[in-house]
């Protein structure tokens, strides 16, 4: 059974097997909560986040309209999901989004190098927290999450021009937030 | 050439050391992320725990077995009567489902449908665990109508047709036919120890 394609668990449970529905929870959870925790939510709210999601499938599987291409439209769901969380939480947040984008420079003293990887971590954290939403969105799907453009244009419901120019104005506010890091390499 | 490679071989930014050193920098908030088993349970007891609209608990009340008491001299009575009107009635024929007799298992039930534009019909339901391979109807003169027998044991059964592999046809003439809870319809056969209905 959990072998089978999503297409014939979906049918199955439009058909009534309720059940079924776990096995496309179990394929795609860790997935989807990556997914969510990429996009800067607390492990608690992400699984607020993919709870909600995977409900909302479930409430409207009939709408899925080519089961063969079910994971798309589950992102699809999750990333709207979290849309509305992200918009949630901003209004509740004492401290503006903006204020996590403090640049390298901003931060105290950098540590030893035993904890550099970790330090620089936490920066292209803040640094990623920083981007609007749209092309963080599109930063993770495509650097974190491994989609090709035209998935990313499925589950965001934007053009392929749009997620292009996405990408283009995440990676230069990345850049923006995170100069020395950038320069640290050398181009070839 | 992968579908990224396409992009960004048309990108400005293809091969840039910007483009390299962002996919470096994310690359280290990439984590092992497992969801705790309680996710599962909770979505599935979420989504168990919605209660279906009272038009379809009507409707699955009256197509669930119920335990039924009865006093043996009414209900001798009340065999009596409804085999002397079964014997009054005119015989029709049920060309859809039918009985084809019984075996050791139980009431061989006839599925039949005219489709004389179908390639392929199949015949799943409750009796088949709702597989979507189904049980091949065949055509055997090439007339359009397909049949197939299913020894199946009394009781009620809902069940369509797939047609060609892919359409979910119910059965026109079926005894009744009731909502799925999921948009679609289920056609309801009857098999009793003197045969399907």
């Amino acid at each position: 059974m959990t072998e089978a394609p999503d297409a014939t668990l979906v049918a199955k449970v439009l058909a009534g097997d309720i059940q079924v529905f776990g096995h496309l929870v179990e394929r795609y959870q860790d997935q989807m909560l990556a997914y969510v925790i990429y996009m800067g939510f607390s492990e608690t709210e992400a699984l607020d986040v993919v709870q909600e999601s995977l409900v909302r499938a479930f409430r409207h599987l009939k709408r899925c309209g080519d089961p063969n291409r079910f994971d798309g439209w589950l992102f699809k769901i999750v990333s709207n999901v979290s849309k509305t969380h992200a918009t949630r939480a901003a209004r509740r947040r004492t401290e503006p989004l903006e204020s996590y984008g403090s640049t390298i420079e901003a931060t105290q003293v950098r540590p030893d190098e035993a904890a550099e990887a970790s330090w620089a971590r936490e920066q292209v954290r803040r640094a990623l927290d920083s981007v609007p939403h749209d092309q963080r969105e599109a930063l993770v799907l495509m650097y974190l999450q491994d989609l090709s453009v035209s998935e990313i244009c499925e589950v965001t419901g934007a053009s392929a021009s749009a997620v292009k120019m996405r990408l283009k104005r995440g990676r230069e506010a990345l850049r923006q937030e995170l100069e020395p890091l950038f320069e640290e390499v050398p181009e070839p | 050439m992968t579908k990224r490679d396409e992009f960004f071989d048309s990108d400005e930014f293809s091969g840039s050391g910007e483009e390299r050193r962002t996919r470096e920098l994310l690359a280290t908030l990439r984590r092992d992320v497992s969801a705790p088993s309680e996710l599962r349970s909770a979505v599935m007891r979420e989504i168990s725990s919605a209660r279906p609209p009272v038009w379809a608990r009507a409707v699955s009340w009256w197509i669930q077995p119920h335990p039924v008491q009865v006093r043996p001299a009414f209900a001798g009575l009340a065999l009596a009567a409804v085999i002397a009107v079964v014997a009054l009635l005119p015989r029709t024929e049920r060309p859809v489902v039918g009985t084809a007799g019984t075996d050791a298992v139980g009431v061989v039930t006839r599925f039949v449908l005219v489709a004389p534009e179908a390639s392929s019909v199949t015949v799943t339901g409750d009796f088949a665990s709702w597989n979507q391979q189904g049980i091949e109807l065949q055509d055997l003169r090439g007339t359009g109508i397909w049949t197939t027998d299913v020894s199946l044991p009394p009781g009620v059964y809902q069940y369509t047709f797939i047609v060609d592999g892919t359409e979910w046809r119910t059965d026109p003439t079926a005894v009744s036919q009731v909502d799925d809870g999921f948009g679609r319809a289920n056609s309801v056969v009857i098999v009793s120890p003197e045969g399907a209905a």
